[in-house]
């Protein structure tokens, strides 16, 4: 496994090492994308924020003190750059994108579970863009982010039952959005 | 409230398991809605991970490799002879006005001493030049500082690339320099001769030489371009070796893959 810890690495690039920032792209490029693209079901516009989250980082190395999570510092700049990105745009609107969906079931090999599973998927999809940001958010970086609890109040400065009743709120939304969804199937 | 999400995702313990069994035998927790709530859960995290693009990493490392070459290094010229070397070397202008100077020179002893025609003496001259420029940066290549080295493989690419004691020097810098930056820079300059056979191969040989995750990564990309099959045994023992990263490992083995 590798033998460096994120904190070690990025230390190494604050001290000017800057090709060990490579080593943290590796790490951490796919799971970026996922958050982004999960929040704007853009691809382009997804890639773009992944690579600004490292231009940050390169940016304000010298502003990283080791003490926390390398993981969450770099979160709190995805975060903020959302938030910069979705102040400019004001949307984020569902946008089917036929390619990444078919991706996902590319390797499965039985058709009729799959399309069941596909039009799960659509319908959660939109249930979740019918989500306030804050309930969507912690979804995203709970369920398909798997980050952990204790990572994510850290992450949004609250505590780690506080967390556990949000995504109980965001499930119980998220249920009923679906529920609607499904029993009009016209809305899809 | 965070009992449900605690039950759903199966890490209550046993006390507040027994509390949460009171709850719904009281009717305060609807079964039914927990139910569809951890089936929601449920199809969240077997979902599979979008996929970015290959730009984004290219991208990336373009954006690295920039910031690296523009990354100020520490430089402190303490002795006299640094100190005129610097000057003279240290930056464009001074190594300008030093090729200037030489050329002045030479047109000066030239139109005096020759009795040659004017053409031949531009000529020598020019071979003269470029026998400097290559002097320089063998000499540059050799210094302490990464920022003279890396001027240094600057400079061989303005060089003809059919000299073959520029390619060498800049495998020998590519092999062996301590600096990731120079051993990049060399690498840039390299892989514009492609076309040279002798260059392919001496890339495809520098791959097992190559410490630096970085480096492996950028010449299996390299190799990726160029479709250089034989590369495949290089990767495959960076591959096999213990001390690859993880990361690099994924990496190459998706490289390795786009090689046909």
């Amino acid at each position: 496994m590798d033998s460096l810890s994120d904190n070690a690495l990025m230390l190494q690039v604050k001290e000017g090492q800057l090709e060990k920032l490579g080593l943290l792209f590796e790490r951490y490029n796919k799971s970026l994308y996922g958050f982004f693209y999960r929040l704007t079901l853009d691809r382009e516009v997804s890639e773009d924020l992944v690579q600004n989250v490292f231009l940050r980082v390169m940016k304000y190395k010298h502003t990283y003190k080791g003490d926390g999570q390398f993981k969450t510092w770099m979160y709190h700049m995805a975060r903020n750059l959302f938030s910069d990105y979705y102040r400019k745009n004001k949307k984020m609107g569902y946008k089917e994108d036929v390619e990444v969906t078919d991706k996902y079931f590319r390797n499965e090999s039985n058709a009729e579970s799959n399309r069941i599973q596909k039009e799960e998927m659509d319908l959660l999809q939109h249930a979740m863009n019918q989500l306030t940001f804050e309930k969507k958010e912690v979804l995203i970086l709970s369920k398909y982010q798997e980050m952990r609890y204790k990572d994510i109040a850290d992450l949004l400065g609250i505590t780690e039952s506080a967390v556990k009743v949000r995504i109980f709120r965001a499930l119980k939304d998220l249920k009923m959005v679906y529920m609607q969804l499904e029993a009009t199937p016209s809305a899809q | 409230m965070s009992m449900i999400t605690e039950y759903i995702d199966g890490t209550l313990s046993p006390e507040r398991e027994k509390e949460f069994q009171q709850y719904v035998q009281e009717g305060h927790i609807d079964m039914a809605e927990v139910d569809e709530m951890a089936k929601l859960q449920g199809i969240m995290l077997s979902s599979s991970a979008p996929a970015p693009s290959a730009a984004l990493k290219e991208n990336f490392y373009q954006m690295l490799n920039e910031a690296q070459l523009k990354q100020p290094q520490a430089k402190n010229p303490t002795s006299l002879l640094e100190r005129i070397n610097a000057s003279l070397f240290g930056n464009q202008y001074g190594r300008m006005a030093f090729g200037i100077g030489v050329l002045i020179i030479g047109l000066f002893l030239g139109s005096n001493l020759g009795s040659n025609s004017y053409k031949e003496e531009l000529t020598d001259l020019n071979g003269q030049m470029v026998e400097m420029r290559e002097m320089m940066m063998m000499a540059m290549l050799e210094r302490e500082s990464v920022s003279d080295r890396l001027k240094g493989v600057q400079m061989s690419s303005a060089l003809s690339s059919s000299n073959e004691k520029v390619i060498d020097a800049l495998f020998l810098t590519l092999n062996s320099d301590p600096s990731t930056n120079v051993r990049i820079a060399a690498l840039n300059t390299l892989a514009g001769y492609t076309s040279d056979p002798k260059v392919r191969e001496g890339l495809v040989n520098s791959i097992s030489k190559q410490k630096s995750p970085l480096m492996q990564v950028n010449l299996a990309e390299l190799m990726v371009k160029l479709q250089e099959t034989k590369a495949k045994d290089e990767l495959k023992s960076i591959l096999e070796s213990d001390q690859t990263p993880e990361d690099v490992k994924v990496t190459l083995r998706a490289s390795m893959e786009k090689i046909i």
